[in-house]
């Protein structure tokens, strides 16, 4: 179990002087160097600022390379494996550096700005707050996104530490932060660290609590085991503090990391180099089993080739590096795609996800979302779709990725599935029951119901697609485009995908009669039946999800039946059949009254169902000439 | 059955911590600097009961000043007390050094294989650094110095 330093102060490079920045540097050198001798396997840099975020702050703190380090120390590797062998530490085990921000918050509108949306947040690893006064605290415990609490313990606390507040916050998985060089430096500050620290650790008994420096020079950093010591000053027993230095620090880093690297705690956007082509031996997906999950990407020094050369360098990583999309996101246009509308008429209203506020603004959604799902397939969408992008998309990666996919996109499906989010979660169990309730023929109400839901879980999961869509144009390595899109099919979950696999369901045995069984896993299984089928069914794909959109259109308005015709009869049969069931929930008007007699006329039950079905496309046409007449 | 329960600290003093590495150092670590230290530590974290309840037992008993290793004996009841005042000793003399724990037990002779190994460790790190400037008589002097720890007693 590797310790970890998370706060080690990191000075702006714009001081008042070239002489301070050197020494500045030389500092953060020697500390680092200190820590890694002391037998430190992580640490972090630590910018604060305080009040308002501007764009400046963007995280621009310099990693260092090992070749940096070993011009100040050469013989480190001697003394890091001497150290790392007493400790119990395993001497090949990466040396980390992550970056962290710790923000100071005494308004209420400063508060605000720590959400998960904030860019400039997301550029560090580690975020952390420090309340000033009450209310502050208070907003941090409870409803800040940040990682770390930090107080500063050495003069009198200006708010009140509270119970409930503490145990909301640890509640929520964020950890308190306690700073051990002030006991070292300063006797004063010593009487006050001690007395205000204690009430803290008495409550939370070491639950949640992360021990770091914030030295200023190297004289002050302490190794592990002298820490969890100075931690029992504290009260905290010797287990709990040991704990504090190691065990916490690495959960809240897993935790720090999932939030900034994975979105909705899903999609991991990645860069793939495009120089992966020529391995085609080497699977692609190889790479994620070695998945580190506290891995800092640059950051991370290996340190076995130290002893054998004195110049080895740092990028021995082997993890790709993950891309953060988000801030690809913000350079893109605001406005969304202008595609030729096949909807017309207005949809819902709906919420605005904060992550993607930039996007909301036009409401175009169903198209794009259907666009963004035929992304995979990229022959096809050169066809439709001549405004896009074209060259992002390379397809050679489905098929290994469709197979490395199976059980995460079970994973990820069954986890979205339960996600709570805004009305997707309605929206996705609503559509569900609605596939198959329409057998049952109570589809009008339901229908009605989900249908509205349905149009704001499309537009909500339009701003995504939205957003992956205009990523693929921006982003020029274009396997990662495919990636993207992948993972925003299969991870995405949209009502798109979940109405599609019910209705691959329904082409597949419709002897599953039970609602129960079109379940999440069946769907993923389904899922990658679909995605194996890439080629061969790759036109059903497309006319499958124009048969969604279509349904969609068809939701609103009647004059979009004429599309629907056109490409009704460019299918097969089976298509035909998920088509016509697929509009059978989501029609409001005529066709639905008019197709229910005609499912009352047969068994509810799905086997007559699908012989039903198989007329349907007959009567599909000649409802159409019926429409008129109700 | 035992009538002194004790602990056995083996540390390292890191001297000057700020300055490159050299070679030389700025003061040579005696039983005696790091005593007076380590006393006048505890004397301001813990006041005057605290040092008279801890000096009973405590001695730094081996001290290397080539390899800057020592083994400190304290009693049971307060290794953790003394153990935090070593760790906030700040300078010995002028010197700014910093005190860092390499193994804890309970009886002399696992104390004494555990400073034999990272003695024995540490020279051969300070031969990296010193390099060709190593003299005979220091590699004698390591040799003295080992000795004792293989006489230590309690």
């Amino acid at each position: 179990m590797g310790f970890f330093d998370l706060n080690i102060p990191y000075t702006d490079s714009t001081p008042l002087s070239k002489a301070n920045s050197t020494v500045a540097k030389s500092t953060r050198i020697k500390i680092v160097i200190k820590a890694m001798e002391l037998g430190y396997t992580g640490i972090a840099y630590n910018r604060t600022i305080r009040g308002v975020m501007s764009d400046r702050d963007r995280c621009s703190i310099p990693l260092l390379g090992l070749s940096s380090l070993l011009d100040v120390a050469p013989f480190l590797s001697s003394s890091v494996n001497f150290h790392r062998d007493l400790l119990g530490v395993p001497r090949s085990s990466p040396f980390r550096q992550y970056t962290r921000l710790t923000v100071c918050i005494d308004t209420a509108s400063q508060s605000q700005a720590l959400n998960s949306g904030n860019p400039i947040l997301k550029t560090y690893d580690i975020v952390a707050v420090r309340p000033l006064n009450q209310n502050a605290f208070d907003h941090a415990c409870e409803k800040a996104e940040v990682d770390i609490i930090s107080i500063d313990f050495s003069d009198k606390l200006p708010f009140r530490l509270k119970l409930p507040m503490v145990k909301a916050a640890i509640k929520r998985g964020i950890y308190f932060e306690i700073t051990y060089s002030d006991l070292i430096v300063d006797v004063h500050q010593r009487r006050q660290i001690i007395s205000n620290a204690k009430l803290l650790l008495d409550w939370t008994q070491g639950k949640n609590v992360i021990l770091s420096s914030a030295a200023p020079s190297v004289c002050e950093v302490r190794g592990p085991n002298d820490v969890a010591n100075l931690a029992s000053l504290l009260g905290l027993s010797m287990e709990r503090a040991k704990a504090a230095i190691s065990k916490n620090c690495r959960s809240l880093l897993t935790n720090a990391l999932r939030r900034k690297h994975f979105f909705k705690e899903v999609i991991r956007v990645e860069a793939v180099s495009s120089s992966r082509q020529s391995d085609s031996e080497i699977p692609l997906y190889a790479d994620w089993l070695k998945w580190d999950p506290i891995s800092s990407g640059e950051g991370d020094l290996l340190l076995d080739d130290m002893a054998k050369s004195f110049s080895a360098s740092t990028n021995a990583s082997k993890t790709v590096k993950a891309i953060d999309f988000d801030s690809i996101i913000d350079k893109m246009p605001s406005h969304g795609f202008q595609i030729k509308d096949l909807i017309s008429g207005s949809e819902a209203s709906f919420q605005p996800q904060t992550e993607v506020k930039s996007f909301l603004s036009t409401p175009q959604p169903i198209e794009l979302s259907v666009r963004t799902n035929q992304a995979s397939e990229n022959s096809i969408r050169h066809d439709l779709f001549p405004e896009t992008d074209d060259a992002t998309l390379d397809n050679t990666c489905s098929e290994p990725l469709t197979s490395a996919f199976g059980d995460p996109q079970k994973l990820y499906l069954a986890s979205y599935a339960t996600k709570t989010s805004t009305g997707s979660e309605e929206v996705v169990t609503d559509t569900v029951m609605t596939e198959i309730e329409s057998e049952t023929c109570n589809a009008s109400v339901a229908a009605s119901g989900s249908v509205e839901a349905e149009n704001q879980g499309l537009q909500s999961k339009k701003c995504y697609e939205q957003n992956f869509v205009l990523l693929n144009e921006n982003v020029n390595d274009g396997l990662n485009a495919v990636m993207l899109n992948e993972e925003v099919i299969s991870h995405q979950t949209s009502a798109m995908d979940i109405e599609l696999e019910a209705a691959a369901l329904e082409i597949s045995p419709p002897s599953e009669s039970s609602v129960e069984t079109i379940k999440v896993d069946d769907i993923a299984v389904d899922m990658d039946k679909e995605r194996q089928e890439t080629t061969a069914s790759s036109l059903n794909n497309m006319s499958s999800l124009e048969n969604i959109s279509e349904r969609m259109s068809l939701r609103t308005s009647e004059d979009d039946a004429v599309i629907v015709d056109q490409i009704s009869r460019q299918q097969s049969d089976d298509e035909m059949r998920v088509k016509d069931d697929s509009l059978v929930p989501n029609h409001e008007n005529q066709v639905l009254l008019m197709e229910e007699p005609k499912l009352a006329e047969a068994d509810s039950s799905m086997n007559d169902l699908g012989s039903v079905r198989s007329n349907e496309p007959c009567m599909k046409l000649s409802s159409r000439k019926n429409q008129p007449q109700y | 059955m035992v009538g002194f329960k004790n602990r056995y600290m083996v540390m390292e003093v890191l001297l000057d911590p700020n300055k490159e590495i050299s070679g030389d150092d700025p003061i040579v670590v005696t039983q005696f600097n790091i005593s007076k230290a380590i006393k006048d530590s505890i004397l301001v974290n813990f006041g005057e009961c605290g040092l008279a309840s801890s000096l009973g037992c405590f001695q730094v008993k081996y001290v290397n000043p080539i390899t800057k290793l020592c083994v400190i004996r304290v009693s049971r009841d307060e290794y953790q007390k003394i153990w935090t005042s070593i760790s906030m000793v700040r300078r010995i003399g002028n010197c700014p050094v910093l005190f860092n724990l390499l193994d804890l037990s309970g009886n002399i002779k696992a104390c004494k294989t555990a400073a034999l190994k990272c003695d024995e460790l540490k020279f051969e790190q300070n031969k990296l650094i010193v390099g060709a400037r190593l003299l005979a008589d220091v590699t004698q002097h390591m040799q003295n110095c080992l000795e004792k720890i293989r006489i230590l007693e309690h």
